[in-house]
């Protein structure tokens, strides 16, 4: 009996930080007179005024749209450029300075060229967040593609496949834990472009409303932009640690 | 040196007949300021032998075998397939190598690894190929295990697997680059007598099985016929006929006479006797 009651309070322990937190916010946002701490209250009353359900669609819907075009072409041009660059000693010998030198730059340094370039679209937003993606998986997927042992391509050698379906069919999968890593790296850095991206001349969008809040002085408002991207950052990784251990169960075996 | 020479087993290289494979005056350097690895290696590989080639360590065996198998071009000299010289692997060979938790592919199941040296082939049938793959897995004793991935596997068994997949592409020539070098000693019996056995059953398509080894008793066991390399830069020092009776058994073979005379012989051969003084006050 004293045991299971242990075992559950073991089990509730990690949600005694957060409960206080959020107990201490509403006690604070009660007692205090600064309008900059609205209590806990009256911000999810205006998360259910401003969020359920048509300012998810107005706002968060295309925010979503953006992150998951800008990750998925920042991975997937981080795929292509890193294998290249790791099956092929000629083309990293060309490409390293320019790679070293465009992946020191801040990738929220780049936001005011690419507003001149793309404009204030969606597509200025897109490829900043593609930009952001693309760095942590490059340099990864470049390591994963060195690390292939040299007796796998042989085999696939002996077995007389060319060169690109040894990179499709040995290369690629050998560097898929590596890969892994970059594209888990990417994705808070996504989402951070996301927000930077949308703080310009945008329509809608998270950061759309976000600057919106600010300007109308809406302290509550701007707080719940802060829980759903906490939340929303919380829900793609984890859904992304769900796919990535059913998917790669034998990488521990490399 | 050695007090007593062993007596010398029938020497020779293979008779003139039909050689599948012929290495010539095989040179290798990997730097051209670098030093040589193999100095004008050759000898000639019958069709349907079994030829073990053995040196000491570090003489350049997996080079010689990355050269023969086409994947390393040699500074000189050339390797003859059926009279072709090849320049890059050519489709009658398979290669088996030492570390298989290395040539495995840890993300498809042993079903898939053993099919993929026939997934790129769009002529065969699918139907062919599962039955080529299932026959594989048979004949090293996996069937059953068709579903699982290797890193679930032992070592032995994952040997197996390689063993199988480079059975399912079925060469002409297979090249076994010190394949039990990494199991254990019990598993390595096995593995050799599963070895014997897929030999066995493809003798009569005229398969030809080439093994680099550092083991002496090994090469003794399986081989038709010895080359005994040379210390780096290597050369072939000798040629030993290996006549013991078929099929080999692991105790019978191992105690014949003539195993024992070749294996002293190969000793002696690679300067591996030296005599141990006696212990004083020691008696027996």
């Amino acid at each position: 009996m004293e045991n299971r009651l242990a075992r559950v309070g073991w089990r509730l322990l990690p949600w005694l930080l957060p409960v206080t937190v959020l107990v201490l916010w509403e006690y604070g946002g009660r007692t205090s007179d600064s309008i900059y701490l609205p209590p806990l209250s009256d911000v999810l009353v205006a998360l259910r005024e401003d969020w359920v359900w048509e300012g998810a669609q107005d706002d968060l819907l295309p925010s979503l749209q953006r992150f998951a075009l800008g990750y998925v072409l920042g991975a997937v041009l981080g795929i292509a450029f890193g294998l290249a660059i790791g099956s092929s000693r000629r083309v990293a010998e060309y490409t390293t300075p320019t790679m070293e030198f465009l992946r020191a730059l801040p990738a929220v340094a780049v936001l005011p060229i690419a507003v001149l370039l793309f404009g204030l679209g969606n597509g200025m937003r897109i490829s900043i967040i593609a930009f952001g993606v693309l760095f942590p998986v490059l340099v990864n997927t470049i390591a994963g593609a060195r690390s292939v042992r040299q007796e796998r391509v042989d085999v696939a050698r002996m077995y007389g496949l060319s060169r690109l379906q040894v990179i499709r069919r040995v290369v690629l999968p050998s560097a898929i834990p590596m890969i892994s890593a970059g594209l888990r790296v990417g994705l808070p850095i996504a989402l951070i472009m996301m927000v930077v991206s949308e703080l310009v001349g945008g329509q809608n969008g998270i950061g759309f409303y976000l600057t919106q809040a600010q300007s109308m002085f809406d302290i509550a408002g701007m707080f719940t932009a802060l829980l759903i991207l906490g939340i929303l950052g919380n829900v793609i990784n984890a859904a992304y640690s769900w796919v990535e251990n059913r998917r790669l169960h034998w990488a521990s075996h490399l | 040196m050695s007090t007593h020479m062993a007596t010398a087993p029938e020497q020779g290289s293979a008779s003139s007949g039909d050689p599948i494979l012929e290495v010539r005056e095989l040179r290798k350097r990997y730097r051209a300021d670098g030093p040589l690895v193999c100095d004008g290696l050759g000898f000639r590989v019958e069709r349907g032998e079994f030829v073990a080639i053995i040196g000491p360590s570090g003489c350049g065996k997996s080079t010689l075998l990355r050269m023969m198998s086409g994947l390393l071009a040699p500074t000189s000299g050339t390797v003859a397939l059926d009279g072709r010289t090849i320049s890059k692997p050519p489709p009658e060979m398979a290669l088996v190598f030492q570390d298989y938790t290395r040539s495995l592919y840890p993300w498809l199941t042993v079903e898939k690894n053993v099919r993929f040296p026939l997934a790129g082939d769009k002529k065969m049938p699918a139907a062919e190929k599962s039955r080529r793959v299932a026959e594989a897995l048979a004949s090293v004793g996996l069937t059953g295990f068709e579903g699982y991935y290797p890193g679930a596997l032992s070592g032995g068994m994952q040997q197996r697997v390689a063993i199988a997949r480079a059975m399912a592409f079925q060469p002409q020539i297979l090249l076994l680059d010190e394949p039990f070098a990494s199991v254990d000693a019990l598993t390595k019996e096995g593995l050799e007598d599963t070895l014997l056995d897929v030999r066995d059953r493809l003798r009569d398509a005229g398969n030809t099985m080439l093994m680099v080894t550092h083991d002496i008793d090994e090469a003794i066991y399986l081989a038709d016929r010895i080359v005994i390399l040379s210390k780096p830069p290597c050369v072939v020092a000798e040629e030993l006929q290996v006549r013991l009776p078929q099929p080999r058994t692991q105790v019978e073979t191992r105690s014949d006479p003539e195993f024992l005379r070749i294996r002293a012989y190969i000793h002696d051969v690679m300067g591996l006797t030296h005599q141990r003084q006696a212990v004083p006050g020691q008696q027996n």
